[in-house]
């Protein structure tokens, strides 16, 4: 269950890895758009309405096809060997905890409280502490944190394929998968930018 | 027990050679001074690994489905021996 969970790549064919991520794209894209979240970069989520289903499949299909030619591209220069049906897997699969935040905006509960908040501090006078409800802000904490935890996940299973499709081994490569992953997000959000 | 074979000295960590064979039916021993071969400073695993290799005729997308791992990380192994073994060749 552990390498189920972390390490998927090591053990599963490619076909079985690409066929599960666009099934679980497709599926959790749906209800992503049912709970008004964008991925709008390839390491984003904000929550809008109306979201359309078309919006959010087009988000994730846009984002793993930066990410996976962007980590191609490293691993082709890095390894001659590399596939990209490997990358494509790795994109596919390492994005699908990302894809369970959107849950946690039941009732549109996560855009309401942001909004209320952000409404009180562009409404509060200059030297006057703007007035928050204790839980909303609990709330809004628990949501950042479960949101950089999934985060951390989704990197890890990134980092954990591109590894295997790569065979990368040493510091070097991680600061390189680091640089190409901060350049895919750069990259992600022009293209959003350009198509919205 | 299957006894690791030592392929370094304990002593000073140089290569070790063989310099004698015995035959187990009738004892008949063989001295001599033979360089081990280089497959056999390697790990058994590794060349166990080798040996399934060239019994699926080097197909790594059968040696992936025979081991229960994907075709990338079977790569990965080969790759590794093979720089192992580039290593311990004598130049």
């Amino acid at each position: 269950m552990k390498k189920f969970l972390l390490n998927p790549f090591e053990q599963f064919s490619e076909r079985a890895l690409v066929v599960f991520g666009i099934a679980a794209t497709v599926i959790l894209s749906l209800a992503g758009a049912h709970f008004n979240a964008r991925f709008d970069g390839v390491l984003d989520l904000h929550f809008y309405t109306p979201t359309f289903i078309r919006d959010t499949l087009r988000d994730n299909a846009l984002n793993v096809a930066v990410l996976s030619l962007t980590l191609f591209t490293l691993g082709k220069i890095r390894n001659n060997k590399t596939r990209f049906i490997d990358i494509f897997a790795t994109s596919l699969i390492a994005r699908i905890p990302y894809y369970f935040l959107p849950f946690l905006n039941w009732n549109n509960v996560i855009l309401i409280e942001s909004e209320n908040l952000m409404k009180q501090f562009l409404t509060a006078q200059p030297g006057v502490f703007p007035n928050f409800e204790s839980i909303n802000i609990v709330l809004l904490f628990l949501f950042t944190i479960v949101s950089l935890l999934f985060l951390a996940w989704f990197i890890y299973l990134l980092y954990k394929g591109y590894k295997v499709a790569t065979n990368a081994k040493g510091a070097v490569e991680v600061v390189l998968f680091a640089i190409t992953l901060l350049i895919a997000e750069i990259v992600s959000k022009i293209i959003f930018y350009l198509f919205n | 027990m299957n006894p690791k074979l030592p392929v370094s000295c304990p002593s000073c960590a140089t290569t070790l050679s063989v310099t004698e064979l015995s035959c187990l039916e009738c004892s008949t021993k063989v001295s001599g001074n033979y360089i081990l071969p280089l497959l056999l400073h390697i790990p058994a695993e590794e060349q166990q690994f080798i040996l399934d290799f060239f019994l699926s005729s080097g197909s790594l997308k059968e040696m992936a489905n025979q081991m229960g791992k994907s075709y990338p990380t079977v790569r990965n192994k080969l790759d590794d021996i093979i720089e192992k073994i580039k290593t311990l060749q004598p130049k």
